[in-house]
C-alpha cells in the first residue's frame, strides 16, 4: 500500500547531519516539494488507474494468472511505483525510516475497515496527517501556534523531523489498534467480555432447570450456593446473575435461592433443549466420550443459530432419536408432552405456546 | 612465520589487527545468522540492526560514556524488546507478522534518533561511519602491554559469546529452527529460544556495528547463511561453510580495498560476499542454475539415446531390411542437437555400431534395447489390465515410463501380469 507524501513546510531545523540516512525534510527547497508533488500525483495516478488489477494481485495472484492478467507486468508496476514512492520518500525522512511511511499508515488504516478502497484513502490520510502534524511537531512552531507545547521539551531546539513524522505515525496506529471498533484491541476485548455474560447467563438458567428438573412440574427454589458449587462461580458472580435474572422476570428470589417463573422456565427449557441436542449429536454422530461432552455443549450451544437446531432435531428425528431423554422431556414440559418428537409441532411454536 | 602467509598477510600489525577484527565480525554474524536464513527470518536481522539504536542511547545516557559493555546490555534488551512488542503487535493487535515488524523496528529507530539527538547531541555520530564503519581507525586499548583495538576485544567477546551460545543450545535451536512445534511438545521452549537468539542478534550486531557499520552488517548477517544453505543440508556444515564465507569474504575484501580501491572495505566484503553467493547459485551441485541445466541436459540425452536403441530394435523386430544412416536416425528422433549428441554417446558406449548399410545394434545395444521393449509392453499390458486404459492411449505413457523401469519394478509387474507373453498390441514380450 501507498501513502502519500504530504508537501511538507520548510522549516528552520536540523542542518545538514546525515541527509541520507534521516532525511532532510526540515530543508527541502521549493524545486524538492514541486519534485514531491509531482511524484505523489503520478503515483496515486497509478494506483487509481490499476486500481482493479493491483487487488486481484494482492489477494489471489494465483486467480490473476488464470484471468489472463499479465501477473509479472502488473509486480513490476507496483513495484516500481513502490521504488518512486520510496526514493521521493528519503529525501523526507531519510532511508531508514521509508519503511515507516510505508507500512505504519496501511497497518493503521486496516483496523478501521474491511474495503480496500476506503482503506487506500485511510492511508493516504494517516500517512498525510503524520506528515503534516510532525513536521509541526519536530519544528517547534507548534507551540507558538497553539499556544502551548505539548511535547513539553525543556530546551526547545527543533527535533529532526523524519524521526518525530515516524512516530507521530505509530501513535496514530497505535490508536487505531487500541480503538478502531470491531477490529481494535479494546472492542475486541469487549466483545468477549459481553460473549462471556451471556454464556454465563445461560448456564445459570440452565442450571436452574436442571435443578429443577426432578421436581417438574413444580418449581423449587434452588439454593444459591448449590449453583456457586455446580458452576464454579464465587458468590459475587452467582448473585449478579441471579439479580440479571430476576430483572428480566425469569427468577424469583427468595432469601438466598431463586426458584424460576413460567417465563424463566421457558427460556431455560430452550436452551436446555438446545444444550442436549448438541451433547446427543456430539456423542452419536462424532462419537465424542459421553464424559467430555458436558464441556463441548457448554461451548457451542450457545452459538447454534436457529436453523442449525431444527437441522439437527429433524435429522435426529428422522433417525429415530430426537431425545427423548428418560423422564424427560426437552421443551415446555406442560402441555407438549404428547407431541414431543415431531419437528413440525415444535417448529411453528415457541415453548411455552399452548 | 613461513613464508607463503607473510605474502598473504597484510605488512602492518594495525593492518593486521583490522583484518581480524573484519574476519572475527563476519564469522560471528555468518553463524548467528544461519539462524536467521532457517527460519526464514532474514528480515528480522536488518530490523534488530536498526531497533537497537534507541538502546544504545539510553545505554550511553545510564552509562554516560561509549563504554562496550554497556552498548552490549542495551543491544540485548532492546533485542528482547523488538521480539516481545512484535509479538504483542502480531499476537494480541492482530497485525500480520511482517507489518508488525515494520512498524515496531521503525518507531524503535525513530525513537532512538529523537533521543540522541534530544539528549545525545554532543555525541560523535558521523554518517559514513555509521553506515559503513570505520575499520581503518579503530582506538585502542592497551593489553598485555601491547596495543590492541578496543573493537578487536568486543567483538571477540562476542564471538565467544555466539559459539558459546550455539553450541550449548545446538539441539534446541535446531529443532526449534526446523519444527518448533515439536520442539515445544518435547518440553524445549521454542518462543524463549527465539528471544534468545533474537538478543544475541542484537549483541552481535552492535558489536560489529563499529567495524563494518550498521547496513553491511545485515549483509554479513545473511550472505553466508544463505550461501551455505545452497551448498549442504546438513545444519553443522552449514556453519562451518557459513564461517568459511564469512572468512573469505572478509578476506578479499579487505584486501581489495587496500590494494586496488580506496574505499572502506566494508562495502567490498559485502561485495565480496555476494560474489561468492552468486557463484553458489550457478554452481552449487544441488540447487545451482547450472548444475540443474547440466543434469536436465543429461537426463535428455539419455531419454532420446534409449529411443534410439528402441526404435533400431523394433526395426529389426518387424524385419525391416533397409536401414538408417546416422542423419536419418537423428532426425526420427528429433533432429535436435541433443539427439545428435545422444547418437554421438551411443557409438561411444559401443550401443550401435556402423557399417556401409547403415547403422545396426551391436550386442550391448540389444541387450539394453531388449530391455527397454519388455518394460514398455509389460507396462501397456498393466495399463489395459490392472488399470483399464483403452489400447489407443497405453502407448504414449509406455513410451515415458519404459526409462524408468528398472528390472526390479519389471519382474514385479510381470508377477501381476501372471504369465503373459503378449503385449496388448498382439507382439510378443521380448
Amino acid at each position: 500500500m501507498l501513502s502519500i507524501i504530504q508537501r511538507q513546510e520548510s522549516a528552520g531545523g536540523t542542518s545538514g547531519l546525515e541527509r541520507y540516512t534521516l532525511g532532510q525534510a526540515a530543508n527541502l527547497t521549493r524545486d524538492d516539494v514541486a519534485l514531491i508533488a509531482v511524484v505523489s500525483v503520478v503515483a496515486a495516478a497509478i494506483v487509481l488507474l490499476l486500481y482493479k488489477e493491483f487487488k486481484i494481485l494482492s489477494f489471489d495472484p494465483d486467480f490473476t494468472q488464470t484471468q489472463g492478467w499479465p501477473v509479472l507486468g502488473l509486480d513490476l508496476a507496483m513495484m516500481g511505483v513502490l521504488g518512486l514512492v520510496a526514493v521521493v520518500g528519503v529525501k523526507a525522512v531519510g532511508v531508514l525510516l521509508v519503511p515507516a511511511l510505508l507500512i505504519t499508515p496501511a497497518a493503521a488504516a486496516r483496523f478501521w475497515t474491511d474495503r480496500l478502497g476506503r482503506m487506500l484513502w485511510l492511508a493516504a490520510l494517516f500517512g498525510a496527517t503524520s506528515g503534516a502534524l510532525g513536521t509541526l511537531l519536530s519544528s517547534g512552531l507548534l507551540p507558538d501556534m497553539i499556544g502551548f507545547d505539548p511535547l513539553a521539551f525543556g530546551n526547545n531546539s527543533p527535533l529532526p523531523t523524519g524521526p518525530v513524522i515516524v512516530l507521530t505515525g505509530t501513535a496514530l496506529f497505535l490508536v487505531s489498534m487500541l480503538f478502531a471498533p470491531g477490529r481494535g484491541v479494546v472492542a475486541r476485548i469487549l466483545e468477549r467480555l459481553q460473549v462471556r455474560q451471556k454464556v454465563n447467563r445461560e448456564n445459570l438458567l440452565r442450571t436452574l432447570y436442571e435443578f429443577s428438573e426432578p421436581a417438574l412440574p413444580n418449581l423449587p427454589g434452588v439454593q444459591q450456593r448449590r449453583l456457586e458449587e455446580e458452576r464454579s462461580w464465587t458468590a459475587n458472580q452467582a448473585r449478579r446473575l441471579l439479580r440479571w435474572a430476576e430483572s428480566e422476570g425469569y427468577v424469583e428470589l427468595e432469601n438466598g435461592s431463586g426458584r424460576l417463573t413460567n417465563d424463566g422456565l421457558a427460556k431455560a427449557a430452550a436452551i436446555t433443549r438446545t444444550h442436549r441436542l448438541w451433547e446427543l449429536f456430539l456423542i452419536q454422530g462424532a462419537q465424542i466420550a459421553s464424559d467430555h461432552v458436558d464441556r463441548d455443549a457448554d461451548a457451542v450451544e450457545h452459538f447454534l443459530p436457529q436453523e442449525m437446531v431444527e437441522d439437527l432435531e429433524a435429522t435426529l428425528a428422522a433417525q429415530g432419536r430426537l431425545p427423548h431423554l428418560p423422564g424427560d422431556v426437552p421443551v415446555s414440559p406442560h402441555e407438549l408432552s404428547a407431541h414431543a418428537g415431531t419437528p413440525a409441532d415444535r417448529a411453528g411454536k415457541e415453548p411455552g405456546d399452548a | 612465520m613461513p613464508e607463503w602467509l607473510q605474502v598473504l598477510l597484510p605488512q602492518y600489525t594495525a593492518e593486521r589487527w583490522m583484518l581480524a577484527v573484519a574476519m572475527m565480525v563476519n564469522v560471528a554474524c555468518g553463524l548467528i545468522g544461519c539462524y536467521l536464513v532457517l527460519r526464514r527470518m532474514s528480515l528480522m536481522g536488518d530490523a534488530i540492526s536498526h531497533a537497537v539504536l534507541p538502546g544504545l542511547v539510553l545505554a550511553f545516557l545510564f552509562t554516560g560514556s561509549l563504554n562496550i559493555a554497556g552498548m552490549l546490555i542495551g543491544a540485548f534488551a532492546i533485542g528482547l524488546l523488538t521480539t516481545f512488542l512484535t509479538q504483542a503487535l502480531h499476537r494480541q493487535g492482530n497485525v500480520p507478522a511482517d507489518a508488525s515488524m515494520g512498524v515496531v523496528f521503525t518507531s524503535l529507530f525513530a525513537l532512538g534518533v529523537v533521543l540522541l539527538r534530544r539528549y545525545a547531541g554532543n555525541v560523535d555520530l558521523d554518517p559514513d561511519c555509521v553506515l559503513q564503519g570505520q575499520l581503518a581507525v579503530l582506538p585502542e586499548f592497551e593489553v598485555f602491554g601491547r596495543s590492541i583495538p578496543r573493537a578487536a576485544i568486543s567483538i571477540g567477546v562476542v564471538l565467544v559469546l555466539d559459539v558459546a551460545f550455539i553450541t550449548l543450545l545446538w539441539k534446541e535451536l535446531k529443532i526449534s529452527s526446523f519444527d518448533p512445534a515439536l520442539a515445544d511438545t518435547m518440553g524445549l521452549r521454542a518462543n524463549l529460544v527465539h528471544y534468545l537468539l533474537m538478543a544475541m542478534v542484537a549483541g552481535t550486531t552492535v558489536a560489529s556495528f563499529e567495524a563494518v557499520g550498521s547496513i553491511l552488517v545485515i549483509a554479513m548477517l545473511i550472505i553466508p547463511g544463505a550461501t551455505a544453505h545452497l551448498l549442504t543440508d546438513r545444519l553443522g556444515r552449514m556453519m562451518a561453510i557459513a564461517a568459511g564465507v564469512g572468512l573469505l569474504s572478509a578476506y578479499l575484501g579487505f584486501v581489495g580495498s587496500s590494494q586496488y580501491i580506496n574505499i572502506e572495505p566494508a562495502g567490498l566484503m559485502a561485495a565480496a560476499g555476494g560474489g561468492l553467493f552468486l557463484l553458489a547459485v550457478l554452481f552449487s551441485p544441488q540447487y545451482g542454475i547450472v548444475s540443474t541445466v547440466v543434469r536436465n541436459l543429461q537426463t535428455s540425452v539419455r531419454i532420446i539415446r534409449e529411443d534410439i536403441l528402441a526404435m533400431l530394435y523394433r526395426m529389426e523386430e518387424l524385419g525391416v531390411v533397409r536401414r538408417m544412416g546416422p542423419r536419418e536416425v537423428v532426425l526420427a528422433v528429433g533432429g535436435t542437437p541433443a539427439a545428435a549428441l545422444a547418437l554421438w554417446s551411443l557409438f561411444r558406449q559401443r550401443g550401435v555400431a556402423r557399417d556401409e548399410g547403415g547403422l545396426l545394434l551391436t550386442q550391448k545395444g540389444r541387450e539394453r534395447a531388449t530391455q527397454l521393449v519388455r518394460s514398455h509392453r509389460l507396462w501397456e499390458a498393466y495399463l489395459v489390465e490392472h488399470v483399464g486404459l483403452p489400447l489407443d492411449h497405453v502407448h504414449a505413457p509406455a513410451e515415458r515410463m519404459e526409462h524408468y523401469i528398472g528390472p526390479g519394478l519389471q519382474k514385479e509387474i510381470a508377477q501381476r501380469l501372471g504369465d503373459e507373453r503378449k503385449d496388448p498390441h498382439g507382439r510378443e514380450i521380448p
